[in-house]
């Protein structure tokens, strides 16, 4: 009887004292990993994130952006994956940047399928862009070319693989485009696209877009489901498989969290995304916030491997050999 | 635009804004001068305290950091032969050499205001080049830039004595430039499998064990102090800041030479400050008059270099505002709290923003007289550590410039890296192999290799158009008159012997 | 006829080199087309610099009139001592890593401060602990109060602490 009582008081302490923790996150501070150095898009977005984040919880509440930059973004998100699933380490994780390595053949230390996915916060459509001296107005116009030289990052990162896809998708193969690769950045291979180094890039909508007001390049189509400005989409062209191409900023949690915690931390998520300071703060920062929950964030990784793996031929490396 | 100038002058006269100037100067000044801690640690530190701000402000504040950064590494180039930011390199050549003959008062005299008249010829050259910025930073394309790296080698045929030793350093210096990820063929060259090396070596913990740590290894072995001639009495080394002030108007053509490479190189981005003051020290020793003290204490040798490396400032705002391209680490986060204010760079950027542009600049013009007069004030005092005992200077220093290596990336990996580059830089000195042209070589390497395989992919294998196309011809022409010059010297030298 | 070999180090030194010239250049072989481009060009060049040192070296060894090879003789017992004082202080700088490995910076720092000052300096405990307390305090304050940083914090703490 007493040894019943004993075990039940322990049972119901014990259940007390998780839900307890659990009613009580966050107890000290949460951490958001960037897995680059400051100053990016990445480390912008949490940061203007994460106060807004921390206001769901309580008015004590700190959210700390922590920067882990190595390794092209490896490094912070094994981190994520290595990290206790307690809720106080979350990180922001690039969409499909992060996956390309694993569609590409090499080994990661991490499984993004397994991540508690919170939410996606930003997602960005890419355009096809060529400077604006061009007489390429179309994609036809490009199709036609003689020589096509694609400028971009370094194999590895998104831009070049949306690049080799839209070449795929747009029979540019036939051509041998060559690619120029190792620009730093994307601004570098955009300047470099101006200067007349190569004919043709594939770019991230905010990263371009100023280049276009100031009447640099033009952009020949996008990808997504709507127009921009008078640029067509690349289905209102005939090309709709390349409407998937896109880049998303997603916040995740380690693997192997507890329901309840990852029901909270999305519900925080979920509102934060909604508070009109944060869209406003967003925009001064000139952030696509484009929210998804952790569901649909999931879901969308889901489609994105789907999606990249039915071009893993055309992904290898374009320079080595 | 004069009424943007004026606005921006009224702007930065509040009190508030001066206050937000003078912190920006401090903090510039203590991470210039701690090696390993630089200009875009204090950027990235201070980052979050700009949310609230406006953007003017936070123009005042970065401003203020960037301005003073370079005169705060030159304190401890000079004074330990350590360069506090990785453009102080050069002003250890012949700041060091003087210290360690009494005359670090005369060093930092010379390169305070160096740096502060450097400082304002480049952002001079910045206002007359606004105009024009897009059209200079699209006349670099890789060609251009491989050339660009290529010249800059050359300098290394004027920094060895040992001509043979020197370019061994340098083969060095290029492969460990060669460690890491290469972005263009996909491949983890000499990594052994150690994930640290992954993104390669930073130049950063290279540089304190190279330097910092050498240093204090050779002190060790010798002992005593690091000024070895005693001056007498407190005049000598006020007087001698006096002199160091002098001398930088004795030698204005050293001043304008220095820094205009610095601005001009400044503006090609990815070249960065470290190769702009090597060129102009490499430019002065083999241009100037009487130049065999190069090395040993020739205070043009200070002079340069400091000119240069705060000349770049206005340099590198080219690219980072017109295009958004940073030229270095240090505008790579400069460019973030941009974008955090709204002001995303681009070609729209010096056209929309005229205004906050030229708080910026003032900013930079303050912050740099402000810093140098703060050097040259307390001059006396710092020049005092070059005669603290070796005992305490040891392990005092080594324990701060780990403390440096750490705090650059927060990576345990660094402090070893400086501590194995702290026994490679000994070993150097031991058997005089010279460490300048293996920094040099490590430096240009990563963009030699770049823009040279881009540069192949846009020519299709073609080599002869390096030397035919725009930009690059000129930078070819160049290098072949930075080749030949020191040897035509020589000859002449022989002719006249005979 | 063949002189007795000196040791010279230089020479060592520039074996070495040309050692690590070879060991870079087998590697080089590895790497794809692309990445291998750059490293065997250079690689090629370092081999020949480092083998023209080597050279240059040996030749020195065999000019026994020659300034530089006499001054090399009357540097031994010189040279023995200062050898030993080299490898101390490079002893002292690997204490001084892998302490901050295992312990975190500030205690690490106070323990080589005052170790150095008493053991290799001979000071009294009184002026040793004076230093290292105002050290370490600088260090503390300036890092990692007033700038915040997490200065490591040592792999035995991390471990087994929190």
């Amino acid at each position: 009887m007493v040894l019943k009582s004993l075990t039940t008081l322990m049972f119901a302490s014990v259940l007390g004292l998780t839900s307890y923790a659990q009613a009580d996150f966050p107890e000290k501070e949460v951490s958001i990993v960037i897995p680059y150095g400051p100053g990016g898009g990445f480390d912008l977005a949490v940061r203007s994130f994460a106060p807004f984040f921390a206001k769901q919880f309580g008015e004590d509440t700190v959210v700390l952006p922590v920067n882990k930059p190595g390794a092209g973004g490896r490094l912070g998100t094994a981190t994520l994956y290595r990290a206790k699933p307690d809720g106080y380490t979350l990180a922001i994780i690039n969409l499909p940047g992060f996956a390309l390595p694993e569609i590409l053949n090499e080994k990661v230390d991490y499984d993004l399928r397994k991540m508690s996915w919170i939410g996606r916060l930003e997602s960005q459509n890419y355009f096809l862009l060529v400077s604006a001296k061009s007489d390429i107005y179309t994609l036809e116009d490009l199709q036609n070319q003689d020589k096509i030289t694609f400028l971009s990052t370094g194999y590895g990162s998104t831009v070049l693989a949306a690049a080799q896809i839209a070449a795929a998708s747009l029979g540019l193969n036939e051509k041998s485009p060559v690619y120029i690769t190792g620009y730093e950045s994307t601004s570098n291979a955009l300047v470099g696209l101006v200067r007349g180094d190569g004919n043709v890039a594939v770019s991230p909508v905010s990263s371009s877009s100023k280049y276009i007001e100031s009447g640099d390049l033009r952009a020949i189509a996008v990808s997504g489901d709507e127009a921009v400005d008078d640029v067509q989409t690349f289905a209102q062209l005939g090309y709709p498989n390349l409407t998937q191409l896109n880049l998303d900023r997603a916040i995740a949690g380690p693997p192997g969290m507890a329901p309840e915690l990852l029901a909270k931390l999305r519900k925080a998520f979920d509102a934060a995304v909604q508070d009109p300071e944060f869209l406003a703060q967003a925009k001064k920062a000139r952030m696509d916030v484009l929210p998804l929950n952790g569901e649909q964030a999931q879901e969308s990784l889901e489609d994105s491997y789907r999606f990249y793996e039915q071009f893993s031929t055309s992904l290898s490396n374009p320079n080595a050999n | 635009m004069f009424d943007s100038v004026i606005a921006a002058s009224i702007y930065l006269g509040s009190f508030e804004n001066i206050l937000y100037l003078c912190l920006g100067v401090t903090v510039g000044l203590v991470f210039g001068t701690i090696p390993g801690l630089g200009g875009a640690t204090a950027i990235a530190l201070l980052l979050p305290l700009t949310f609230g701000m406006e953007a003017e402000q936070a123009m005042i504040l970065m401003g203020g950091i960037m301005g003073a950064v370079a005169i705060g590494g030159s304190i401890s180039a000079i004074l330990l032969n350590t360069p506090g930011t990785a453009p102080n390199a050069a002003t250890c050549f012949d700041g060091y050499p003087l210290t360690q003959q009494g005359k670090a008062g005369i060093a930092i005299g010379a390169a305070a205001t160096a740096s502060a008249l450097g400082g304002i010829i480049g952002l001079g050259i910045l206002v007359m080049v606004i105009p024009v910025a897009k059209s200079i930073v699209l006349l670099f394309g890789p060609p251009a830039f491989f050339m660009m790296a290529v010249l800059g080698l050359t300098s290394l045929v004027a920094a060895s004595d040992n001509l043979l030793r020197g370019l061994i350093a340098a083969c060095v210096g290029l492969f460990v430039a060669f460690i890491g990820y290469d972005e263009i063929g996909g491949e983890l060259r000499y990594t052994a499998g150690i994930d640290y090396l992954w993104d390669g070596i930073s130049l950063v913990p290279i540089l304190i064990g190279l330097f910092a740590i050498a240093e204090m290894a050779k002190l060790f072995v010798k002992g005593g102090t690091i000024a070895q001639t005693p001056t007498d009495g407190d005049l000598t080394r006020i007087t001698g800041t006096l002199d160091g002030v002098k001398a930088v108007f004795k030698n204005p053509k050293t001043l304008l030479a220095g820094s205009t490479i610095g601005s001009l190189v400044g503006m090609v981005p990815g070249v960065g400050g470290t190769v702009a003051s090597f060129m102009s020290y490499s430019f002065t020793a083999q241009f100037s008059k009487n130049n065999e003290n190069f090395g040993k204490g020739d205070i043009r040798g200070v002079i340069a270099p400091e000119a240069s490396n705060n000349a770049k400032d206005g340099g590198s705002l080219i690219p980072t505002l017109a295009f958004g391209i940073p030229g270095s680490a240090e505008m790579a986060l400069f460019l973030g709290v941009l974008v955090l204010h709204g002001m995303t760079p681009g070609p729209m950027l010096l056209i929309e923003r005229e205004y906050s542009i030229f708080v910026l600049i003032l900013a930079l013009l303050l912050s740099t007289i402000f810093g140098a007069i703060i050097m040259l004030s307390a001059s006396r005092y710092l020049v005092k550590i070059t005669y603290i005992d070796s005992s305490i200077l040891i392990p005092t220093v080594i324990s701060i410039a780990m403390v440096g290596a750490y705090a650059l990336h927060g990576s345990i990996g660094d402090v070893f890296a400086a501590g194995f580059f702290g026994l490679l830089g000994y070993l150097m000195i031991r058997f005089d192999y010279p460490r300048i042209t293996f920094v040099i070589a490590l430096v240009l390497g990563s963009l030699m290799e770049r823009s040279f395989t881009q540069s192949l992919l846009m020519f299709q294998g073609d080599w002869t158009r390096f030397m035919t196309e725009g930009t690059s011809r000129i930078l070819f022409i160049l290098t072949v008159i930075a080749l030949l010059v020191p040897i035509l010297h020589k000859l002449r030298k022989y002719w006249r012997a005979s | 006829m063949m002189r007795t070999l000196q040791f010279r180090p230089s020479l060592a030194a520039a074996l070495v080199l040309l050692t690590l010239a070879v060991l870079v250049l087998w590697g080089a072989m590895g790497f794809d087309r692309s990445s291998a481009v750059f490293p065997l060009f250079i690689g090629k060049i370092f081999f020949g610099l480092a083998l023209l040192e080597v050279v240059l070296e040996v030749r020195k060894l065999y000019r026994p009139d020659d300034r530089l090879a006499a001054s090399a003789l009357d540097i031994p017992a010189e040279e023995r001592k200062s050898v030993w004082k080299e490898v101390k202080a490079f002893i002292w700088l690997a204490a001084f890593l892998l302490l901050l490995y295992l312990v975190g910076f500030v205690v690490a720092i106070a323990l080589y401060l005052f170790s150095f000052l008493r053991l290799s300096a001979g000071r009294s405990v009184k002026d040793s602990l004076i230093f290292t307390a105002g050290v370490t305090l600088f260090v503390y304050v300036v890092f990692m109060v007033l700038l915040g940083y997490d200065l490591y914090g040592g792999m035995l703490f991390e471990r087994f602490a929190l």
